[in-house]
């Protein structure tokens, strides 16, 4: 059989048909496009989430405390004791809110001194009631954090004024605090603070140093997952974790964050805490009070997530391309009656079934690829153009600290794209096909 | 009669119709006839005498049907589908009343379509010679919905022709055409026949079959008389 001769065929019947054509062929071209572009944003929303997960560091470990009744299947990135959104520890997202403290400030040292451990702090914090004299009838409330003195370069914070919390002033519980730039100006004005007495509580503190947030570009505080977040670290205070414990009125820590020295020892360092936390809460993972999570754990979460999202879009986009498919096999039916002397005539000059079937799916693959290349091309201008769109609907374009969220249409897409537009050509075609080769040849001939 | 082995041998053709009120009717009661190589032979019959039912068998486009029948010296009733496929391929040329050609395609591509389902590399070549053999050769490129009833009856012979058939088998080739037309075909057929080629013609008209080197007439599903000039 000449394949060339009967795409030639194919196609002009499907020219001849200029207008039916493309009308059947739009809901192919809608249903690809949809999903091209869906996927493609889908893909785009992933690579940009991850990027900025990996663009905080691929070193970094949390360890938080956690209920052990309200314990979720993965290790779950670790919260804070704030508030949701407050001052959310690096690498994590702070829902935690209300979740009892269980490590013990001996575990925080033991971890501290590991092998393999080049930083760590705790990351602990509450809103308490500030006043600048013990007489001032008017307080404000400010986050303020119990840390360790590796604090600010974990977190990427630099000090503008005054010294760092010592390791004897942590040690000691002493009553001393820095104050982040924002509260600073707030509480301040142009006045340096730095010696100044503060209040927490109607106890008596003294500020011995001003930070500020490294990163220039982002106002958002370090690791403040949400764009403009509420509460920003530069507009706390931070003391010693000895100090903030007394403060709070609490025995143990419920969040630490550690740096490892390299991404090759982050997993075997995290086990190791795992197995001493375990060992020393007597518990086991099921009814685990304590959860050790890597950046690499959340990004696995994260990644999950976005891909269940991707996958959830393109499935309600191929809805669209069902829609498209009955389309084309109502018109390929309409068709193979139109043409029924035509299919008695190529019999009678010596077309077998088989060639009846193969010339109608030809037409139905040719039709749903031509849609689903126009498809794929309007699936790449809208998802480029949606770029823009969405970088205005997401306010300014900043999803999750800083960068664009691209559009993502790979090689990969197109091609699964083609796949599935030749696969409805010949799903949706196949009935019609079969119909046609079943024709008795001389009825098919008579018919008017 | 020609003392050559029949092209065509028909023995005790019966065909039975089954209607939907399972109602049987017989079209064909018992027809036998041969054609030798070289025959130009006419089917006369009315509507209804079960002529077109003959035709189909004839043609091998049904084989559900009572009797032998051989073709070329090959019994068909024994064949499949796809082989009777391609014996109509390579063995029979099909000329109907309606033409039946491809709308909105040159005269070339009709006479070519044939050719899709059985290829050689002198496809082309041959195409231009049946053009040439029924005169169309001015024609080639013209679509075929801008010719004349006659000429389109030309391109269906010239696409008849393409593959060499060992008979060229026409139902009512001229029922579509005026008069002068019609003898115009008629000559080109004979014409066809004088170069060697068998023919089968079936027509209900008198002065068509006279055209013919032999009339066969059925009436009622059975030939009446054999009529040889």
């Amino acid at each position: 059989m000449k394949i060339t001769a009967l795409i030639k065929q194919s196609l002009k019947s499907i020219w001849s048909n200029k207008i039916r054509s493309s009308l059947t062929i739009l809901g192919v071209v809608i249903g690809i496009a949809a999903v091209i572009s869906l996927v493609g944003l889908g893909k785009g929303l992933q690579d940009n989430v991850t990027s900025n997960i990996s663009s905080l560091g691929t070193t970094d470990v949390t360890i938080s405390s956690q209920d052990p009744d309200r314990q979720t299947s993965e290790r779950g990135p670790g919260g804070g004791d704030g508030p949701i959104g407050g001052g959310a520890p690096r690498g994590g997202f702070s829902f935690g809110g209300g979740t009892t403290a269980t490590i013990t400030t001996a575990e925080y040292e033991y971890i501290k001194n590991l092998d393999g451990i080049s930083e760590a702090s705790p990351n602990e914090s509450t809103q308490i009631a500030v006043t600048k004299s013990s007489t001032s009838d008017t307080a404000s409330q400010y986050q303020v954090y119990g840390v360790d003195s590796d604090y600010f370069s974990l977190e990427d914070l630099q000090l503008t004024d005054g010294k760092n919390l010592s390791v004897s002033q942590i040690a000691n519980a002493s009553k001393v605090v820095l104050i982040g730039s924002d509260a600073a100006e707030e509480l301040f004005g142009d006045e340096s603070p730095v010696g100044k007495p503060i209040y927490f509580s109607d106890t008596k503190y003294t500020i011995i140093g001003v930070f500020e947030s490294s990163d220039t570009s982002s106002s958002d505080g370090p690791g403040g997952g949400f764009p403009g977040g509420v509460n920003r670290v530069t507009s706390s205070f931070v003391t010693g974790y000895e100090a903030w414990l007394k403060l709070a009125d609490k025995k143990k820590l419920s969040s630490i964050t550690a740096k490892a020295s390299s991404e090759d020892v982050v997993d075997s360092v995290a086990s190791t805490i795992e197995t001493k936390l375990y060992s020393d809460h007597d518990v086991t993972e099921d009814d685990a009070d304590v959860a050790v999570a890597t950046s690499k754990d959340l990004l696995n979460t994260v990644s999950s997530v976005t891909s269940g999202f991707t996958t959830t879009l393109a499935g309600i986009a191929a809805i669209s391309l069902v829609v498209g498919g009955i389309g084309i096999m109502n018109i390929m039916l309409v068709t193979v009656t139109e043409r029924t002397r035509e299919i008695g005539l190529r019999r009678a000059l010596g077309a077998k079934r088989r060639h009846v079937v193969y010339q109608f799916l030809l037409e139905s693959v040719l039709l749903t690829l031509i849609g689903g290349l126009i498809g794929v091309a309007i699936g790449i201008l809208f998802g480029s153009n949606a770029t823009s769109l969405i970088s205005s609907g997401f306010g300014g374009g900043r999803l999750a600290g800083g960068s664009d969220t691209q559009v993502v249409i790979d090689m990969t897409t197109i091609l699964i794209a083609v796949g599935v537009s030749c696969a409805i050509g010949i799903v949706f075609g196949l009935f019609p096909a079969l119909k046609a080769s079943r024709l008795d040849p001389v009825e098919a001939l008579r018919y008017e | 009669m020609p003392a050559s082995t029949p092209v065509i041998e028909l023995k005790d053709i019966q065909k039975t119709y089954r209607t939907s009120a399972n109602v049987e009717t017989q079209a064909l009661k018992g027809v036998s006839m041969s054609v030798h190589r070289g025959e130009f032979v006419a089917i006369m019959g009315s509507s209804g005498s079960g002529k077109s039912s003959l035709m189909s068998i004839i043609g091998l486009l049904d084989r559900h049907f009572e009797g032998t029948y051989e073709l070329d010296g090959q019994d068909i009733t024994e064949l499949s589908d796809n082989d009777l496929a391609e014996v109509r391929s390579q063995s029979i040329g099909f000329i109907f009343q309606q033409f039946n050609l491809l709308k909105r395609t040159t005269v070339l591509e009709n006479v070519l379509l044939p050719t899709t389902y059985k290829s050689s590399s002198d496809d082309e070549h041959r195409a231009l010679q049946a053009i040439k053999q029924v005169g169309l050769e001015k024609y080639i490129n013209n679509h075929t919905n801008q010719l004349s009833g006659g000429q389109m009856q030309r391109v269906a012979i010239a696409r008849a022709l393409i593959m060499n058939p060992s008979i060229l088998l026409a139902d009512e080739p001229t029922g579509n055409l005026d008069h002068a037309t019609a003898h115009e075909i008629m000559e080109l057929f004979k014409a066809i026949n004088r170069q060697g080629t068998t023919i089968v013609l079936i027509t209900h008209e008198d002065d068509i079959a006279e055209y013919a080197g032999r009339k066969l007439s059925l009436y009622d599903g059975q030939f009446k008389k054999e009529t040889t000039r």
